[in-house]
């Protein structure tokens, strides 16, 4: 039996494995199976629950929220100065984030492997490097372009927009393996198309003996006599409440992939990095923003892949554009309005097509210890960064209405539909940053990889600097933001990592 | 008054607070909860289970106040039975939201069918049970705000579950409109999530497609047999 429901046990539970992975999500789930596959005898913790794809493809997106979603959905980076509260989503369930994301995978740009080659110290880091990593995880999670027949109305507006200006759209390439184009990837693949680790690499983990066991919190990292001995924690209740019950795990090796937001906890909780003053710090997020034209033709743009295409040619302002949809509840709640004004716009979202913007960001986050188990995380955005997003805005605004929208909506709140004269007049450049909509699935960089103690968590294999038998391996580590979904980089990293351990 | 841990059982049936009638389906798991300064409840059926509830006369409800939600958590088939057990969601959060989902569903015809409001409450209670501690108060502190600020906003007092619903609509655009809006944002997202699943209201929307589940099947089920 190769998982484990701990809400189901009673503690204490004593456990022993080669090698404890704390977490199951993109980086976890691909070092389990890399050690696994090399004979070690690995457990992973898991603080969520399992949630079948043939349970969680059948769950509507509130439900999905409730059941496999971090806080349920509301899980906040809190701005300071002139920066938006961003809502940071991300995934609370064996497979973690991963089950939950639009399964965009971008290999780490040349441009982003250069700064870390050149201002990191980190020379190993080429694109011809990291070329096998790469290929050998694209296979296991298929990675392949989305076909031309899949793109949503809503995305071919907007290319048909941004083709006008001069600027036609790519194709994405997602890990997806007969996509029928149900637009809610990133709240579960209904049919399983979505290759996610929990249909991906934690099958091939189990295939080799790896054990998984959800519902269970870690603390801390145990040690001794600078080297890692383990971890304990918690046993949760089916509803993640925690227990009295305590569990303990011994092993060789700790890797910790509990992702941006807890990964530094744990590390931070067990006293281990702190002497870099990095831990919890240089957060990155690719603060992200919806921009809807309203048509007069019906759009449906649920018909379809939820991502599709995108656009990097304005790669060098810190922008990538990337089509997206939405489920109808979170497109309502964008419509303006009460009651009647409110209903009336609600039912628009036929003729809503709908892209997103993100934010290659200099970052500023920090992730710190709050009450209760979830962090408190704060996020000041950088002057560059702010100053990208009304010229965001505008362009896309100016895409869609090349595309012949009537109207757009932006996502400022309270600021109801835009026409072409009125966004003329708009001063965008005076939106308070507490004013705009913003939210985030790629929370990076909190215990950062680089060439020296004094500047980072880890090493550039992951292993933390001051404690021998610890590495961290998801998204916690890569040393910069990316301007591309982090994905496919997390997986590679991963099974870079795992397989330097073997 | 307090509260007194009842252990029953209840087998299906209704379960009625202060007027309120909720239909339980024989699976489902029942609390009832709440500071009780509204809510009396009388558990008529046996065969769920009634953790606690309280024994005292109901205040009289005021002529202006809307119906009030009831004080209960439900959850289908029993699987949640341990986060009903220990998290209480108050009659008041519960009046709050459905006082605000009233006005922000009302379109010009008038508000929206109760049963929706009822099905509204029970899932909005469900989520707030589920979320975690930290989601849970953003929540009910984003209501209790909205409750208390709103009516000022059109020279109204004291709370938003007392006006009208009209005036409730109008009171609700200006802090929408305000630097409070964030605490009207918070809440309407969350409410409008939950209630554009409803299969009737995606259908007056014109949103048939495969995202939202029971919506799917349905058009899946009527794809297969054409």
């Amino acid at each position: 039996m190769s998982l484990h429901d701990a809400a189901k046990e009673k503690g204490p539970l004593t456990l022993e494995a080669d090698v404890v992975v704390v977490g199951s999500g993109a980086g976890g789930a691909v070092v389990a199976a890399t050690l696994a596959d090399a004979g070690k005898k690995v457990l992973l913790l898991e603080e969520g629950g399992y949630v079948p794809q043939e349970v969680y493809g059948r769950l509507s997106p509130s439900q999905q929220l409730r059941a496999m979603w971090r806080d349920a959905g509301l899980t906040f980076a809190i701005g300071v100065g002139d920066s938006p509260v961003i809502n940071v989503m991300m995934g609370k369930c064996v497979g973690g984030s991963s089950a939950l994301t639009g399964g965009v995978c971008f290999r780490t740009p040349a441009s982003v492997l250069k700064v870390w080659r050149e201002q990191r110290g980190m020379p190993e880091f080429t694109e011809a490097h990291l070329a096998p990593y790469f290929e050998t995880v694209e296979k296991v999670v298929h990675v392949e372009e989305t076909p031309a027949a899949l793109r949503s109305r809503s995305t071919l507006l907007f290319n048909e927009g941004a083709t006008k200006l001069g600027h036609p759209l790519k194709p994405i390439r997602r890990n997806t393996k007969g996509c029928e184009g149900n637009s809610r990837c990133n709240f579960g693949c209904p049919t399983g198309a979505k290759r996610s680790v929990d249909l991906s690499f934690l099958p091939l983990a189990f295939a080799k003996g790896a054990t998984l066991w959800s519902h269970c919190l870690v603390d801390r990292i145990t040690h001794d006599g600078g080297r890692a001995t383990g971890v304990e924690g918690r046993l949760l209740d089916e509803a993640g409440h925690a227990r009295p019950d305590t569990f303990s795990v011994k092993a060789k090796l700790v890797v910790v992939a509990a992702g941006g937001y807890h990964s530094p906890l744990l590390l931070e909780a067990s006293g281990v990095g702190r002497a870099s003053g990095q831990v919890g710090r240089n957060l990155t997020l690719h603060p992200a923003f919806r921009v809807m034209g309203r048509f007069d033709e019906p759009v449906e743009g649920w018909r379809g892949a939820l991502q599709s295409m995108y656009a990097d040619d304005w790669e060098q302002d810190g922008i990538t554009l990337t089509s997206m949809f939405l489920p109808p509840g979170v497109l309502a709640a964008t419509m303006p309005g009460i009651g009647p004004e409110h209903v009336e716009r609600a039912k628009l979202m036929r003729h809503l097509g709908v892209f997103g913007g993100m934010v290659h960001d200099d970052g500023g986050g920090t992730v710190r210890r709050g009450p209760g188990r979830e962090p408190f995380v704060t996020y000041r955005m950088a002057k560059k960064d702010k100053a990208v997003v009304p010229k965001l805005m505008r362009l896309m605004a100016d895409i869609w209405f090349a595309a012949g929208a009537k109207e757009v909506f932006l996502p400022v709140l309270g600021m109801g539909p835009v026409t072409p004269d009125r966004l003329k007049s708009l001063d965008l450049e005076s939106v308070k940053g507490k004013d705009l909509e913003c939210s985030s699935q790629h929370p990076l960089g909190t215990c950062r990889m680089g060439a020296s103690k004094e500047v980072s968590v880890v090493d550039p294999n992951g292993r933390a600097w001051d404690l021998d038998g610890l590495v961290v391996a998801d998204g916690s580590v890569v040393p910069t933001s990316l301007g591309v979904n982090p994905q496919l980089t997390i997986m590679a990293m991963a099974r870079r990592i795992a397989e330097r351990l073997v | 008054m307090g509260w007194r841990q009842a252990g029953r059982t209840f087998e299906g049936g209704r379960v009625d607070g202060d007027g309120l009638d909720v239909t339980l389906s024989p699976d489902d798991a029942v609390r009832l909860a709440g500071p009780w300064r509204r809510t009396h409840a009388t558990v008529r059926a046996d065969g769920g289970r009634v953790a606690a509830h309280r024994h005292g006369p109901p205040r009289p409800r005021l002529a202006s106040e809307p119906e009030r939600a009831p004080a209960l958590v439900i959850s289908s088939g029993g699987k949640h039975d341990a986060a009903v057990a220990s998290v209480v969601i108050s009659p008041t959060v519960l009046a709050r939201s459905r006082a605000f989902a009233e006005a922000l569903f009302s379109t010009a015809d008038g508000a929206p069918p109760a049963e929706r409001l009822d099905w509204l409450t029970r899932e909005f209670a469900d989520y707030l049970v589920k979320a975690g501690g930290r989601a849970r108060f953003i929540l009910t502190l984003a209501l209790f705000v909205v409750s208390w600020l709103a009516p000022l906003m059109v020279d109204e007092w004291p709370t938003l579950v007392r006006l009208d619903r009209r005036t409730r609509i109008r009171a609700l655009e200006r802090m929408e409109a305000s630097f409070l809006s964030a605490a009207v944002l918070a809440v309407k997202a969350f409410l409008c999530v939950i209630y554009y699943e409803h299969p009737d209201v995606q259908r007056e929307v014109g949103y048939v497609g495969h995202a939202t589940f029971p919506m799917a099947l349905e058009a899946r089920a009527t794809e297969a047999a054409r």
